[in-house]
């Protein structure tokens, strides 16, 4: 940037002293209340206590802050270096792209066996799994047809209660029960869609966030088929190919752990629950890259860029929105349907809207329509608050301050930028195609 | 694509009326539109054009009146069908007047969405894709082979990677077209294709229309209001004028249409650049001085070492071939993009790295592009937003000055400014301007997308605000005649630089320029 005159630089000093003052004084009237007065019951009576010494120590801290922040430009200015390839969806040449996958698959493969992978740690890679999962799934929903959806979390919890009482009522099997609530959710998708898909925009968020708290709602209050605030407990387990993980066969058969002559373990279990994750997961992951290369893929894109457009193009726009929905509450459902069998129990608690902002968080951090991104953010949002648990009582206010820096390092999400669906080989047109004279 | 023979299929238009809550915007319209010919619909701002379109496009059910399709093997009742199926069933396409294409697909993947029916099979061939299997791979390679066969054909093959958004102006709208002519339509309605062309562009558009229909036998109706254009590739003209059909014929017959002078084509239009230019002004100080201005987006370097000075009191224009950087220009005076390097001072000040805000207090007021106009909003709320930084006791006497300008704006002060026409809308982007109490009036292509009345209409305002008022303006258009008509002086910009520069009249006489801005202008009249 050129340098302004001399004479102007008194004013901008005066005008980020005046910056600085307006800092300052904020923190002044917020932190007295806050921080200054403090709840004194040392004596057995209540009484209040003041700490001068801290709203003087903050004030004289943003103040300086605000002054250093004004000269160097903002927080905006100080962006850490991100690769650049990131900018402009990751894309790697073949050997290493192939190299750099088959190294992931591995490592996420070997991960159950490691010698440090204890029940923390594969439980914790099993729930960034279902994040992801999810993640990809409201990617169609969010990412690709731009349908602003709050109320994710509704499929989600279908697909688990379908399990659930599929399971305790009618003893059906994980296995068969998971496509049935992949079903359930899409079904559930499609009457959700066709009321509001006319809507746009902020609407359909508010109507989407409504039809999530209706379903939760459903769930506590439906006590005779859903045991209400108490939940479906007794869930049924996955076995591997029929053979329990148990200690001992419940009518004499064999258990997984006498089959492989192995001693018994719990963690048999749980890395078994995580390699059925790892293949629904990298399932979803096939299925919606290819779904973005398909026609109706790119239809989605096309609705997000302009509905207008699309009907003229004699694309039908219902259709269209109705797809995306019921396909992306069917993964949904889907990860649902995982998570009932995983935790053997579920109940409306954890299905609420916090649980939707959090899988909507992943989408728009990790970079609308970007399925590397989802990772990512996932990653970053299961990851922080466990890292963060060495903070205790701050790991909240560390979580969110990571996620407002975010945002204002990469607005556009951590992986932002798009790969097109298809590239044209150009060698033919290169030489030869007519240049439009400006 | 056999080249159909006359006597082919036939648009056909009776009696269609379209009503808006009160307002009567097509009453009792009849024509009729032929494969392998140009029809062309014009009329001024607000004449019921595009909501014609809309009708025939089935974006609008129309309140009356039948439109149909016919050929041999019988007519058909377009005005019945769901708005989706007119493509399909009676097989016409559109393009839009503010281009609408998929902004962040590249152009390859645009012209694919328009063979998504050919593609999906029913959703039967997209479950075989989904699997992998080679009739699906075998559908794919055929729709890439015929949208690379009109990019090619359109002149933008090389560019088939390229996001849509990211082409430059001009090769959007070719674009535009290639995607509509993907859906094999037998009828391809434009809505002004050449607004916001330069008269070498707009030329080549005219050259591709007339190919569409000799060639390929497709029947094309054109809403265009480039009179270089309409008169030089249509076969028939249809003009309309408040909603009802005022005169139709071959162009020579409108041209001399009495009627149609009366109430569209005004004077002729090139009489501006011949009315007497202004007097020659003391030389006075220099308002806006830029110099070695450079600015662009993210890596891309839009404008290189420019210089350019605007003193108080002129009008200067600025020329240029889309994409040349004129608008990056006048948008880098507000710091966005904020410039890379060089100097802009105003009244004597630099104002580079001052926020947006800040500059328009200093008294730089900008009419931008596309208008920009709060389309919810009234008038009187859209002048009130301009003013909100001038002394609130001066409002009355300044939104009286604007209605004094444009009459119109005063009639309508209690209306939705987005249901305004075109024109009304662009008086009063530059009313909003003015509440400002601007020093300096940036306007951005203010002509664009106007009848020759309007257009005319609004550079004598122009005029009269520089005259009267003393404000200095800086003018981006591409109507160069207009422009340099009623300019002091004018600059030329190519690719981000200043390539000619100097009084207006000698710029119009330069043959280079003539040659690459004017030309074609001469056909209009």
């Amino acid at each position: 940037m050129a340098s302004g005159p001399s004479l102007e630089t008194p004013a901008r000093d005066h005008k980020a002293l005046r910056n600085a003052g307006l800092a300052a004084l904020l923190t002044l009237v917020l932190s007295i209340p806050f921080i200054g007065i403090r709840l004194d019951d040392s004596q057995g009576s209540n009484g209040l206590a003041f700490r001068p010494q801290w709203v003087a120590g903050l004030v004289v801290v943003v103040f300086v802050a605000r002054l250093v922040l004004d000269q160097t430009g903002g927080l905006a200015a100080w962006r850490p270096r991100f690769p650049t390839g990131l900018k402009r969806g990751l894309r790697l040449e073949p050997p290493v792209s192939t190299i750099l996958i088959a190294l992931v698959l591995g490592l996420a493969f070997a991960f159950p066996l490691a010698p440090f992978a204890s029940r923390y740690e594969i439980g914790l890679a099993t729930s960034f799994l279902i994040y992801v999962m999810l993640g990809w799934g409201l990617n169609i929903v969010v990412g690709l047809a731009g349908l602003l959806d709050l109320g994710y979390v509704a499929f989600y919890a279908a697909g688990a209660y379908t399990f659930g009482l599929l399971s305790t009522h009618f003893g059906i099997g994980f296995w068969l029960a998971l496509p049935l609530s992949g079903l359930a959710a899409a079904t559930l998708g499609m009457l959700l869609g066709f009321p509001v898909l006319r809507l746009r925009g902020d609407y359909l968020a508010i109507v989407t966030l409504g039809f999530g708290e209706i379903i939760r709602i459903i769930l506590l209050n439906w006590s005779d088929l859903t045991g209400g605030p108490n939940g479906i407990s007794g869930i049924g387990r996955p076995s591997f190919f029929g053979l329990p993980f148990a200690a001992t066969a419940p009518n004499g058969g064999t258990t997984f752990s006498k089959l492989f002559g192995l001693p018994f373990s719990p963690l048999h279990r749980l890395a078994w629950l995580y390699y059925v994750i790892l293949a629904l997961a990298l399932l979803t992951l096939a299925f919606t890259s290819r779904l973005r290369r398909l026609p109706i893929g790119r239809a989605w894109e096309a609705l997000r860029e302009d509905e207008i457009a699309c009907q003229a193009l004699g694309l039908n726009p219902t259709v269209i929105k109705l797809t995306a929905f019921s396909l992306g509450a069917m993964l949904g459902g889907l990860a649902g349907c995982f998570f009932a069998a995983k935790q053997g129990f579920i109940s409306p608690e954890s299905f609420t809207f916090s649980e939707s902002a959090i899988i909507l968080a992943i989408v728009v951090l990790g970079g609308m329509g970007n399925q590397l991104g989802v990772v990512i953010a996932a990653a970053v949002l299961v990851g922080l608050p466990e890292l963060g648990r060495s903070f205790a009582e701050y790991r909240m206010l560390v979580f969110g301050m990571a996620m407002v820096l975010i945002m204002i390092w990469r607005p556009g999400g951590l992986i932002s930028g798009r790969s097109p669906s298809i590239r044209a080989d150009l060698s033919r047109f290169k030489a030869t195609g007519p240049e439009v004279a400006p | 694509m056999s080249a159909m023979i006359a006597g082919g299929p036939v648009l056909a238009v009776r009696g269609l009326s379209m009503r808006f809550g009160g307002i009567l915007a097509i009453d009792n319209l009849d024509f009729s539109a032929k494969t392998g010919e140009v029809t062309a619909v014009i009329g001024p701002n607000g004449a019921g054009k595009t909501t014609a379109f809309n009708c025939v496009t089935g974006f609008y059910k129309p309140t009356g009146g039948e439109i149909t399709i016919g050929d041999e093997a019988g007519t058909l009742r377009i005005d019945r069908l769901p708005g989706h199926k007119i493509v399909s069933r009676a097989r016409i396409a559109r393009t839009f007047q503010n281009i609408r294409l998929f902004a962040g697909m590249t152009a390859l993947e645009n012209l694919l969405v328009a063979q998504h029916q050919a593609l999906s099979g029913g959703g039967l061939l997209q479950l075989q894709g989904l699997v992998g299997l080679p009739a699906y791979r075998a559908a794919e390679q055929a729709a890439v082979e015929k949208a690379m066969g009109w990019l090619d054909r359109m002149g933008l093959a090389a560019r088939a990677n390229d996001e849509a958004g990211t082409l430059p102006y001009g090769l959007q709208r070719r674009l535009e077209i290639a995607r509509a002519m993907c859906l094999d339509p037998r009828f391809l309605c434009l809505d002004e294709p050449a607004a916001g062309l330069n008269p070498r562009e707009s030329a080549g558009l005219g050259a591709d229309l007339r190919r569409l229909t000799e060639e390929d036998g497709i029947g094309v109706l054109l809403i265009e209001h480039d009179m270089s254009v309409v008169m030089n590739v249509s076969d028939k003209i249809v003009v309309l004028d408040y909603g009802r059909k005022i005169a139709e014929g071959t162009p020579r017959e409108i041209r001399d249409n009495p009627k149609v002078i009366a109430a569209y084509l005004g004077e002729a239009s090139g009489e501006a650049a011949a009315r007497a230019k202004p007097t020659e002004r003391p030389p006075a100080r220099a308002l806006l001085d830029i110099k070695r201005l450079n600015a662009g987006y993210g890596k891309v370097e839009v404008l290189h070492d420019l210089d350019l000075t605007v003193n108080q009191g002129e009008i200067v224009t600025l020329l240029g071939a889309n994409g040349a950087g004129k608008s990056t220009l006048l948008r880098s005076l507000f710091g966005k993009p904020r410039p890379s390097s060089g100097e802009v001072m105003f009244g004597g000040r630099s104002i580079i790295g001052l926020p947006a805000h800040e500059v328009a207090r200093l008294g730089i007021a900008h009419a931008p592009e596309g208008r920009r106009i709060m389309p919810k909003m009234t008038v009187l709320e859209n002048l009130q937003i301009g003013a909100h930084l001038s002394d609130p006791r001066a409002f009355q006497a300044d939104a009286d000055k604007v209605f004094a300008l444009f009459p119109r704006l005063a009639e309508r002060r209690k209306q939705r400014a987005g249901t305004m026409s075109g024109g009304e809308q662009q008086m009063l982007a530059i009313g909003r301007a003015l509440m400002q109490r601007p020093s300096l009036l940036l306007l951005d292509e203010p002509s664009l997308g106007l009848a020759p009345l309007v257009i005319k209409l609004i550079f004598d305002a122009i005029r009269d605000i520089n005259e009267t008022d003393g404000i200095t303006i800086l003018l981006v258009e591409q109507n160069a005649t207009q422009a340099l008509g009623i300019a002091d002086r004018g600059y030329v910009l190519q690719t981000g630089r200043v390539v000619h520069a100097g009084p207006a009249s000698t710029l119009l006489d330069m043959p280079e320029i003539r040659g690459a801005y004017l030309e074609g202008l001469g056909a209009a009249t």
